[in-house]
């Protein structure tokens, strides 16, 4: 609660998030060029072969678009409960950053599919069309900012579209075990996980990158916002004296 | 089911190459839209001099 009031201020916040915007970033990028170097190498799997190497790049990006819209749904409650303008600026800008990561999701899931399945796309799959649902979740998100006619009803309108939206983030994680899908189910973090160092290290490496440029893209997207709702609010200032 | 050729390396590297391309494309858009707010700022602040904002403050 204290951070949340300290962040409030977005001098407090400006001043705070100039070092780790770049480091976060420039973080992220040398362990993504790590997880893809490592990823390349890893040895081919025994059922999968080397199809299994596009494992890599499509389940950290899946995992991050959904923990940046569980991210957007906790800054939209912030939001929309305590009126916190700092976070309606970070679910806004964490936005288009998701929505990157669920369109790598699902293209790399994709082409994973035509060599695993043989086919590049199938409607009755519920894992693929929650995500996909997701993706448009994501770009009605963005959309609702740029159509609403005062930032204040955009931050309302987004942050319930985001909130209702949310309903959609269980589906996605419990479609492949409620549902009959050519999805396969979890295969890290279960309690079933027979993933080897081999594999297990590439894909938390890669992971750890995502993430570490999600945090850095975001803040940076962050102050980018601040300083042109500031600048903004200048020019407003001067055309009212003039 | 298509006739899929065995040798997958092609499928990989294009799933590498979308995924970098796709990261690379987010991180120049972000980097771009924080140097361009800076600019904004800059001119906001100061409307006599010549905007410079390609250092951050």
């Amino acid at each position: 609660m204290a951070v949340m009031s300290f962040f409030a201020n977005p001098h407090r916040f400006m001043a705070a998030s100039k070092w780790p915007a770049w480091g976060f970033t420039l973080l992220g990028a040398a362990l993504i060029a790590f997880g893809v170097w490592k990823g390349l190498l890893a040895p081919e799997d025994h059922q999968q072969d080397e199809r299994a190497r596009m494992m890599f790049v499509h389940v950290p990006a899946m995992w991050l678009s959904l923990f940046a819209y569980a991210f957007m749904v906790g800054a939209s409650l912030i939001s929309f409960v305590w009126r916190h303008a700092i976070a309606d600026v970070a679910a806004k800008s964490a936005a288009p950053i998701g929505a990157v990561f669920t369109a790598i999701g699902l293209m790399t899931g994709s082409i994973w599919g035509y060599t695993t399945w043989g086919t590049w796309w199938e409607w009755g799959d519920a894992r693929l069309v929650s995500v996909l649902v997701l993706f448009f979740i994501y770009l009605g998100y963005i959309a609702v900012w740029q159509a609403m006619e005062t930032p204040q009803k955009a931050a309302r309108a987004a942050s319930i579209l985001c909130l209702v939206g949310a309903v959609n983030i269980p589906i996605i994680h419990f479609s492949v075990e409620w549902f009959a899908v050519l999805h396969q189910q979890s295969t890290f973090m279960t309690t079933d996980d027979k993933a080897t160092a081999e594999f297990k290290i590439p894909m938390y490496i890669s992971a750890l990158g995502y993430l570490s440029l999600f945090g850095g893209l975001t803040l940076m997207n962050m102050r980018a916002e601040i300083m042109r709702t500031r600048a903004e609010m200048l020019f407003q200032r001067r055309q009212a004296a003039d | 089911m298509p006739n899929v050729d065995t040798d997958y390396s092609a499928y990989v590297n294009a799933t590498y190459l979308i995924a970098l391309g796709a990261l690379a494309a987010a991180l120049v858009w972000s980097v771009f839209r924080l140097v361009r707010a800076r600019r904004k700022l800059d001119e906001a602040e100061n409307p006599t001099s010549d905007a410079h904002g390609d250092a951050e403050p």
